[in-house]
């Protein structure tokens, strides 16, 4: 008896030893899942785009059994939002503040890639790189490279000691630098900070965001690998108050915006770029204008904007 | 009828009737709304329309925009400075929509703007060239767009042309905005079925 159970003992350390040396990409993936998900910690980072450079605080932390994130911009106008369990709030300048019941905080943030293992897995090809150092730390960089031409490649940076991510940069398909997310420190803590456990106990009284009832009279004859309809639904475009029919499309890490709107008197040019890599894509179908907005490569977001019907 | 229509046009416009004329006109209870519609041509013919008149289209519309799928629970957002606002039309319905909050955090989610020339056929002095889109942080400051206009100003072409690019930046901006905006709004859908 007592031989079968250091056997057992000795065979299950072998296999996690085992594993330890052979720590394939996916199991880095699924450890900064989980620490991203318990760990209390701050990270002040800075947020790069092409001409811009932001630097925000991120925080994390479980308090009174909820999960709380706190990103706040560092400069400039006060802005932060944050997020405890499903319930996300901005409080902008522009805006009073208001809340939306989501999974996620739509911000520059490390946690982007959280919960999108199957995604990535399902979409990227995954390679373990060299050794690196972000905020003082050293990290295992791997590289997400798109299993075709629909979407753009990332680099992440882990921390080896915690698996948190440390920083990320995306890059278009000529190996253009769009975004970068880098911590510049980190702090991990027994107890989550004052500022989560305030966040974990405040009421929520801002006003909450409607769900918006969605419209089925599209479909897709072609859509890229991998991605979906997420939501879709009839609203009018801010600013211009035009009416449209929309359908939001995601691969999980990357959402596409597709607009159906009447055809104006006069038409938008079919190729249009920010310089942070949105593409934006118009096509004149008939008396229709289609729109098609993402982060993704132009000629997939022309394609998509050829590709779509009527019901 | 249509005789009676004659006359009371006839009567509207000043001319005036017989009594037996006035009498007839009086009895019949259709010649009132007639009465009443003429009146109402002949006040917008000469553009005199009293401001009710317009309140109450003005509220019309605003009835038919509360009717709309509301994005945010209406709450007056203090409206920032948009480079838009230049182009935007002016009117009653603009300013009504953004009643809805939709505008102000719109201005929140991303200041994107576009600065480049944007080439339209009409206007051959524009610049050739692939069109890019430029955006300032979200936590930036926004500095106002200038667009690089033609220098004779007294070309009512060249001003047409202006304000038809002014017309297609505001839509451009209003797209990536709204993209924007609706990523956070959508981040609520449940995640698409493996």
């Amino acid at each position: 008896m007592i031989i079968t159970r250091s056997l057992v003992g000795v065979i299950s350390l072998l296999v996690s030893s085992f594993a330890m040396a052979e720590k394939t990409p996916t199991d880095w993936l699924k450890n900064m899942d989980l620490a991203h998900q318990t760990l209390n910690f701050t990270l002040p980072m800075v947020h790069l785009e092409p001409k811009s450079a932001q630097t925000y605080l991120f925080e994390h932390g479980v308090s009174h059994g909820k999960q709380v994130v706190y990103i706040a911009a560092l400069s400039g106008p006060v802005r932060h939002s944050y997020r405890v369990d499903n319930l996300v709030t901005y409080m902008e300048p522009e805006s009073r503040p208001y809340t939306i019941n989501a999974d996620k905080i739509i911000s520059p943030s490390p946690a982007i890639f959280v919960g999108k293992t199957q995604h990535i897995l399902d979409n990227y090809s995954l390679t373990m790189i060299e050794k690196g150092r972000i905020a003082g730390r050293v990290t295992q960089l791997i590289r997400l490279k798109a299993k075709d031409k629909h979407r753009f490649n990332y680099i992440l940076w882990l921390d080896l000691e915690t698996s948190l991510l440390l920083r990320y940069d995306l890059f278009d398909l000529n190996n253009n630098l769009l975004e970068q997310v880098q911590a510049v420190g980190l702090q991990v803590s027994e107890l989550p900070s004052d500022n989560i456990l305030k966040l974990s106990v405040k009421q929520n009284d801002e006003t909450q965001m409607m769900a918006a009832v969605p419209q089925q009279n599209w479909k897709f004859s072609w859509l890229p690998s991998g991605f979906k309809i997420q939501a879709s639904d009839s609203h009018r475009i801010v600013n211009t108050a035009q009416a449209v029919e929309y359908l939001m499309l995601t691969d999980g890490l990357s959402q596409v915006s597709v607009y159906i709107a009447k055809a104006g008197n006069i038409e938008l040019p079919a190729k249009l770029f920010t310089n942070n890599g949105i593409a934006m894509a118009n096509h004149r179908q008939g008396q229709l204008d289609i729109t098609v907005v993402g982060r993704i490569p132009y000629d997939t977001a022309m394609k998509i904007a050829r590709s779509i019907q009527p019901k | 009828m249509s005789n009676n229509k004659e006359t009371l046009s006839s009567l509207i416009d000043g001319q005036e009737l017989s009594a037996q004329q006035l009498d007839l006109l009086i009895a019949q209870a259709q010649s009132e709304s007639d009465f009443e519609r003429y009146h109402l041509i002949g006040d917008s013919i000469r553009d005199e329309l009293s401001p009710a008149f317009s309140l109450d289209f003005a509220s019309k519309v605003s009835a038919a925009i509360a009717l709309e799928p509301a994005i945010l629970a209406p709450k007056k957002a203090p409206q920032v400075e948009l480079v838009e606002d230049v182009a935007a039309p002016k009117g009653n319905v603009v300013s009504l929509f953004g009643r809805f909050g939709s505008y102000g955090i719109a201005a929140s989610v991303a200041a994107v703007m576009v600065v480049s020339a944007i080439q339209i056929q009409s206007n051959q002095d524009v610049e050739q060239g692939i069109p890019v889109l430029q955006t300032i942080p979200t936590g930036g400051y926004a500095s106002p767009v200038s667009l690089q206009t033609p220098s004779v100003a007294n070309d009512v072409q060249q001003q047409m042309a202006q304000k038809e690019r002014l017309e297609l930046q505001r839509r451009m901006n209003a797209y990536v905005k709204d993209h924007l905006l609706q990523q956070r709004l959508k981040s609520s859908a449940p995640a698409p079925q493996e």
